[in-house]
């Protein structure tokens, strides 16, 4: 197997309680994606799925382990440098599609841009919007799209610094069914497209069920299965 | 899309609230503007007119300020009138009636008479001669220029010289007749004189003056100085020196003349520089009974110093303090925005933007605003001189335009707003860099 892109070994982390003493979040042995491999993370709420995605675009500096992503281990970097690998190695969707209200299609995908090691590329933000189909709504603001094509400029975003992988985060929670299967098969096939790792958090078995390989959280988190217990 | 263009954009997200700031600040600039630059053309009037060519101001004692606001600026009110025969002291021999040196010839360069009192219309009359224009410069080192007609002649007792402010307000044209009044502009009307010429305009109160030859002055009701009961009217010597009657009006007798102010330019004494002349009068006059000298531009100074710059710090101050309500103004927005904003700076921060990255984001943001309104109340501030230029042209002879300025206190202005900016944006920016990114894209899990 190549290296992975991301790489957790017996990673920990746990937050204070408003009335005293800590909680266990994340209890992980071991944990890794390969190079353009497609995975679903299933958990309930509190499983510590935000938790998890946190630490590995290193927003979260983790209690104790390793968090490796595409060779650099983020424990041994400042925050500062964290936020550059994230910018770089990692494509961030979110739940509801956060896209920022006050800048057009072409602006969101160009400001993620603007945080990467790379210049703001103005031909490949519309490349890549138009690759989604929305190269007729490039300054559009997100208030004149549809949910569908938010979610599609928040995909156009996440592809901006040719990430290793994408992280996507509930991307289907917020949205009807009927767009549920449209926003997974565009994930999927424009990651392919560029060779990218997908990791899709989800709460839903339908999403995850489409995805070759699937993971419980509570299967491999010791915390969450604790709380299970 | 760079900070900037990400700053810009944040300011585009709110228009209302981003206008409203900006004009704020750019009311609050204006008016900082405004006052700045109409202290510098105060202050560059009161410059002006303290070098008309003459050093040195001789009058009744009294306010040496007074004698200079009077005779230089045409305001206030005169202080009283000194003999003519004081004035014939600053005269060399070949001017005076007894072929002698005054007392203080060796001292004078150039002595030049004025008597004030009368009004045309609301512009002061001042009765003069031919040496002013002739003799003096206009503030600028420059002689005097007629625009139109020529100088004062010593034989034309109503001659006239009229500044390019009462000739623009008037509607007078050389030829044209004006009779004073005496004391205020409704008091009594005197003989009419006739305009021999009009000044080009020298952006001093010259050009609110209404000058006429002083022999004519003389002669109007009341300008005599009455003589001492049982002592008779002196026979009137003819100008003209050569034993003849004069033709016309007779002048008026020494012994019933007065002068208001002398206007000298004093002179180097042998071996004495020109600033040890000039005190060694004023000290002699001064120490007599008869009259005061005053250095118009100490006294100017002084008055600056006194009275004009510590209004103009109290006005700053007061203005300054609109502009530090203005840049109030961008913190309140700011904070206003500031719950919207955490949820833009955690998005950007998932990006990757750094901390660095926001808090630079917000503060380029208030500087943005702050140049902007900035600059907007710049143009204001001079729009606003530019609108008042002419009543303060009219009122007090200065030039005032759009281009005036006060530039070493607007050159300070951008620093100052940028700073204003940024202390005004520091809380604001400092949550932003403490944004907590999992707080506000948590999702369920």
């Amino acid at each position: 197997m190549s290296t992975p892109v991301i790489q957790l070994e017996k990673v920990r982390k746990s937050f204070a309680m408003p009335g005293g003493g800590r909680v266990d979040v994340l209890d992980i042995e071991a944990f890794a994606v390969a190079p353009g491999e497609h995975l679903a993370l299933e958990g309930q709420s509190g499983s510590g799925k935000s938790t998890l995605l946190n630490v590995i675009s290193g927003i979260t500096r983790p209690d104790a382990g390793r968090v490796v992503i595409d060779g650099i281990d983020l424990a041994r970097l400042d925050e500062a440098r964290r936020d550059r690998v994230r910018a770089d190695k990692l494509g961030m969707v979110f739940q509801s599609f956060n896209l920022l209200p006050g800048f057009t299609a072409l602006e969101n995908v160009l400001v993620a841009m603007a945080f990467g090691s790379g210049r703001p590329d103005r031909s490949r933000a519309m490349e890549l919007l138009g690759a989604v189909d929305l190269g007729h709504r490039l300054h559009h603001r997100p208030a004149e799209l549809s949910t569908g094509q938010q979610q599609r400029v928040a995909v156009a975003r996440a592809l901006a610094n040719r990430p290793r992988v994408v992280l996507a985060d509930e991307p289907t929670a917020s949205i009807d069914a009927a767009h549920q299967q449209q926003v997974i098969d565009l994930l999927r096939t424009t990651c392919t497209d560029h060779g990218v790792a997908l990791v899709v958090v989800t709460h839903a078995p339908e999403v995850s069920a489409q995805f070759p390989r699937r993971l419980r959280l509570e299967d491999f988190n010791r915390a969450a299965s604790a709380h299970k217990r | 899309m760079n900070l900037l263009g990400i700053a810009w954009r944040n300011i585009r997200q709110r228009p209302l609230t981003s206008a409203l700031t900006a004009v704020s600040l750019a009311l609050g600039v204006a008016l900082v503007v405004a006052t700045l630059v109409t202290g510098r053309i105060v202050q560059q009037a009161f410059e002006s007119g303290a070098g008309l060519g003459y050093n040195m101001i001789v009058g009744a004692k009294g306010s040496p300020l007074q004698l200079v606001l009077n005779t230089v600026y045409l305001i206030s009110k005169p202080i009283e009138n000194v003999g003519w025969d004081f004035y014939e002291e600053f005269l060399p021999a070949a001017r005076r009636a007894d072929g002698i040196d005054g007392k203080y010839a060796a001292s004078t360069g150039v002595a030049v008479p004025t008597c004030m009192g009368d009004y045309y219309r609301s512009f002061r009359v001042v009765g003069t001669n031919s040496d002013f224009f002739g003799r003096l410069t206009r503030g600028d080192g420059e002689p005097f220029r007629f625009a139109s007609g020529e100088n004062l002649r010593d034989d034309d007792f109503f001659a006239g010289v009229i500044g390019a402010s009462v000739a623009d307000s008037l509607g007078l044209k050389v030829g044209d007749p004006f009779a004073p009044t005496h004391g205020a502009d409704d008091g009594k009307v005197h003989d009419p004189f006739h305009v021999v010429g009009i000044l080009e305009r020298t952006w001093t109160p010259i050009d609110r003056g209404v000058f006429v030859n002083m022999e004519g002055f003389y002669l109007q009701d009341g300008h005599a100085k009455p003589l001492p009961d049982g002592v008779e009217p002196e026979v009137a010597t003819a100008v003209a020196g050569d034993g003849q009657a004069p033709q016309g009006p007779t002048p008026l007798p020494a012994s019933q003349r007065e002068v208001t102010a002398i206007l000298l330019e004093t002179a180097s004494l042998p071996g004495l520089p020109p600033e040890l002349t000039a005190m060694g009068l004023r000290t002699a006059i001064n120490e007599g009974r008869d009259a005061q000298a005053a250095l118009p531009v100490a006294e100017i100074r002084q008055l600056l110093d006194l009275f004009v710059r510590p209004l103009e710090l109290v006005l700053l101050m007061v203005t300054a303090l609109v502009v530090l309500v203005s840049a109030l103004g961008i913190l309140i927005s700011m904070v206003g925005s500031s719950l919207e904003r955490s949820r833009d700076v955690a998005i950007m921060r998932a990006l990757g933007a750094r901390r660095g990255h926001v808090l630079a984001t917000v503060l380029i943001e208030a500087v943005l605003l702050a140049v902007g309104g900035g600059l907007v109340g710049w143009v204001l501030g001079h729009a606003i001189v530019a609108a008042i230029g002419p009543w303060i042209a009219a009122s007090a002879g200065v030039r005032a335009g759009f281009f005036s300025s006060a530039p070493e206190a607007e050159a300070l202005l951008v620093p100052f707003l940028v700073l204003l900016a940024i202390l005004a944006a520091l809380l604001p920016a400092l949550a932003a860099y403490r944004t907590d990114v999992s707080r506000w894209l948590q999702g369920p899990g």
